[in-house]
């Protein structure tokens, strides 16, 4: 009886192991886009049949559409360099502003570039936390390693999932003292990992046509703050915009390690929109 | 009872107290802003801290060394011998860079030293600028105070009280855990070591002042 047992066993697994597996290559692109009519508002409540997807210029049909609130997972950071002295306390009441913004199911993580790269080892939805770290961890001085800080952001998000957001709030250009920032691997690394970059700029150098051209391409924003204007409006104005995008997705049977580029439009006149513009075709999930 | 007995008297917990061996644990602020210069790195900060400390050490005393930056290492054992402390120094030379959790550190090195006897204490050597704390810093003098562990700190930024001042904290820090809080000048690091050492071995009956921050 046992011997039979083991035999029925063995036949099973070689049942088993004849059996052919088959593999979808197939996945699924995320695109998380932003819709505004030609007032600059954002657009709400369209549809699935509002919205067209293209991959290297071919419509793709829409696998995946949500149009209700997302969530947010976002790292900011705020430029403490030397030309940021004078505005810490106005940056503090933005950064409050941001963080009041905020939706109980929102995480964050705060982390800053000057005199230090540092970024917070906490990604919390803990309101009283965030505005803790903000009283004690800002600290103004020191150069502008731009692009340094933006990768450490990136990689602090690097096993999130769903949309990532890094949101910069910066006054200049990459000063490139202390730590080796790499503008080209930190491009790749937006790109790599879907990440969407959002840009805050003030007066003064305003936003670098590196910074714009990053935030453009990701699918991020960015705003440049008048001097007398409501810093804490437009972090706040950020926050109103993630929740209001629409996750769109399609299906891609490519795996050539390459960019792909993307293109989303919508068929509401006069509305624009913004997301990102490509992707890279890797093994694994697609970000 | 003459005057000059009364005052021996009254000297006697003090003279006690320095005679006790004392457990230490220095740790050193290694991040960006402490170590890294327009010219170059300070590499050497925690081999002269590690030294000075050496050299104050005394039959009986134990001493951990430690660094934080984007980590918080700290020596797993006491060690018992300055050569010990000093080699511990020369190990942690190279960990320099990142961020500045020094409430977190501080929170770190006082669990090294439960269970040791008093004298005991925190030796910390920073600016101040503290970045990338799980622990905010009132929650921190909390366990500290709780804990019965004084704080002595040695900083490095003398130049000007910026706004923010990052000394205000430290001050508050020391006050509050009945430490000591100076400021100094890299050249005068030893020296502030080695008076942070003398005064810790006064603090076995001390009691922490009033929390005043």
């Amino acid at each position: 009886m046992t011997r039979l047992l083991a035999a029925a066993l063995a036949l099973g697994l070689l049942a088993q192991q004849d059996r052919p597996t088959f593999k979808s290559t197939s996945r699924t692109v995320h695109v998380y886009a932003t819709v505004q009519g030609k007032d600059g508002r954002l657009v709400p409540n369209l549809t699935r049949d509002d919205f067209q997807i293209f991959e290297d210029g071919k419509a793709r049909p829409i696998s995946v559409f949500d149009n209700t609130p997302q969530k947010i997972t976002v790292a900011v950071m705020f430029d403490m360099s030397n030309s940021m002295a004078r505005e810490l306390a106005r940056i503090r009441d933005a950064a409050g502003a941001f963080v009041r913004a905020l939706w109980p199911d929102d995480r964050a993580r705060l982390g800053s570039f000057g005199l230090e790269v540092a970024i917070s080892p906490l990604l919390t939805s803990d309101k009283p936390t965030l505005l803790r770290i903000i009283d004690e961890e800002l600290w103004p001085g020191g150069p502008t390693p731009l692009w340094y800080a933006t990768d450490l952001a990136m990689t602090s998000l690097d096993n999130e999932e769903g949309r990532r957001v890094i949101l910069l709030f910066t006054d200049g250009e990459d000063s490139g003292f202390f730590v080796p920032g790499n503008r080209g691997e930190m491009r790749r690394h937006a790109e790599r990992g879907g990440f969407m970059i959002y840009a805050i700029g003030l007066p003064g150098h305003g936003l670098s046509e590196d910074l714009q051209t990053l935030a453009d391409d990701t699918g991020g924003g960015r705003f440049l703050v008048g001097q007398g204007d409501n810093l804490g409006a437009t972090f706040a104005q950020v926050v109103e915009e993630l929740h209001q995008q629409y996750l769109l997705g399609f299906s891609t049977d490519l795996l050539d390690g390459k960019s792909h580029s993307v293109r989303v439009k919508t068929t509401r006149e006069g509305a624009k929109v913004r997301a990102r513009q490509s992707y890279v075709a890797m093994d694994g999930a697609i970000r | 009872m003459s005057a000059l007995a009364l005052l021996a008297l009254l000297a006697l917990p003090a003279a006690q107290a320095a005679t006790r061996p004392a457990n230490v644990v220095l740790i050193v602020d290694v991040s960006h802003s402490v170590t890294y210069g327009i010219v170059k790195r300070d590499r050497t900060l925690v081999v002269d801290a590690a030294a000075a400390l050496a050299a104050a050490m005394q039959a009986g005393d134990t001493a951990r060394v430690g660094t934080f930056g984007d980590e918080i290492t700290i020596e797993p054992a006491p060690l018992k011998d300055a050569d010990a402390v000093r080699a511990a120094g020369a190990r942690l030379a190279e960990r320099i860079g990142g961020r500045s959790p020094i409430w977190d550190a501080l929170v770190a090195a006082a669990g090294t030293l439960e269970g040791a006897a008093a004298p005991r204490g925190i030796i910390v050597l920073t600016d101040g600028r503290s970045t990338g704390n799980r622990i905010g810093f009132a929650d921190a003098v909390d366990q500290l105070k709780r804990a019965r562990i004084p704080v002595f700190v040695v900083s490095l930024d003398k130049s000007d009280r910026p706004i923010p001042d990052p000394g205000a904290r430290l001050e508050q820090l020391a006050a509050a855990t009945g430490g000591t809080c100076l400021f100094v000048d890299r050249p005068a690091l030893p020296a502030a070591i080695t008076r942070s050492v003398s005064t810790l071995r006064l603090t076995a009956t001390a009691q922490p002042r009033r929390n005043n921050y």
